[in-house]
């Protein structure tokens, strides 16, 4: 059997032969037609944000994973501010529940209101 | 196609807005590219409209930022989409009514002189039994082919347009070759 990666004369014969099938030549105007196609139907938008890839080229991301960096980087921006500007909002109830008498009506009422453990 | 790195110059210009680097590497591609639908899909009219779309994907994949150099040679990434967009050429033929392949132009590309007119015969008749022979082939087979005889890839670059492997693109063309020489064998 011959060996499958070996061009010997047979397939130079071939080649020879094959070479007569001529390709087709592209028609006159190609480049317009490839244009006008282009200006019917637009780039997506995602083209929009292709100025922004170089960054990820320059960090030597892919352009897929420097849109995941990119992401990842807005919710954990997101996140972060969050935390920081949220405040633990102090309950009313549960400043006044101590100083009353959890013995009275209103002191238990107060105490159960605020979630004073009895 | 000996060095790819001024088509990925190329690419970078479109990114950055320059439209007419884009026509350059259309001038330099549209020839094979168009050739190479016509190849695998037979069809002589509807060749150059796949080819154009191929221009178009490639543009919007560019211009999307959805292609950089990294990925191989910028042909390798051409003729992949230029063979998912022949497949879906074929796919949408078969849902209508098939037309026989043609022989297109035939002779060699590199012919300097047009034949006469019973030379033209001659190689017309040829020229349809050879698309005859590479349109019986499977599709893996014929894509091979196409890309080892008429765009002459080397193995690695058609195992990377076919996403597969060396051996496998060896065991294709072995495949091929043999049933074109059976095909063809009062040609040889």
């Amino acid at each position: 059997m011959k060996k499958m990666n070996g061009f010997d004369e047979e397939d130079r014969q071939l080649s020879a032969v094959l070479r007569q099938w001529r390709g087709r030549a592209p028609g006159l105007g190609f480049e317009d037609a490839v244009w006008r196609r282009l200006a019917v139907h637009p780039a997506p938008a995602s083209a929009r944000w292709a100025g922004w890839l170089p960054l990820g080229s320059w960090l030597g991301l892919e352009p897929a994973h420097a849109a995941a960096m990119a992401a990842m980087v807005g919710i954990l921006t997101g996140l972060g501010t969050d935390a920081l500007m949220a405040q633990p909002r102090a309950d009313p109830l549960a400043s006044v529940a101590p100083a009353l008498n959890g013995q009275t009506l209103a002191g238990a009422y107060l105490a159960m209101a605020s979630g004073v453990a009895r | 196609m000996k060095t790819d790195s001024p088509d990925w110059d190329r690419v970078r210009r479109i990114q950055g807005g320059e439209d007419r680097a884009f026509d350059d590497l259309m001038e330099r591609y549209k020839r094979p590219v168009t050739s190479f639908v016509f190849r695998l899909t037979g069809d002589d009219m509807g060749a150059e409209d796949v080819a154009q779309d191929v221009f178009v994907r490639a543009y919007r994949a560019i211009a999307g930022g959805r292609v950089r150099q990294g990925r191989g040679e910028f042909s390798t990434w051409l003729f992949q989409i230029a063979r998912n967009a022949a497949l879906d050429h074929l796919r949408s033929r078969r849902r209508r009514p098939t037309e026989p392949l043609s022989a297109g132009e035939n002779g060699d590309d590199r012919a300097a002189v047009a034949p006469t007119a019973p030379e033209a015969m001659v190689a017309g008749e040829t020229g349809a039994r050879i698309a005859a022979a590479v349109a019986a082939l499977p599709e893996d087979q014929r894509a091979a082919v196409v890309l080892a005889e008429y765009e002459g890839l080397p193995y690695a670059a058609i195992a990377a347009v076919m996403k597969t492997s060396i051996k496998s693109v060896e065991l294709r063309l072995y495949r091929a070759r043999k049933f074109l020489r059976r095909r063809l064998r009062d040609l040889l």
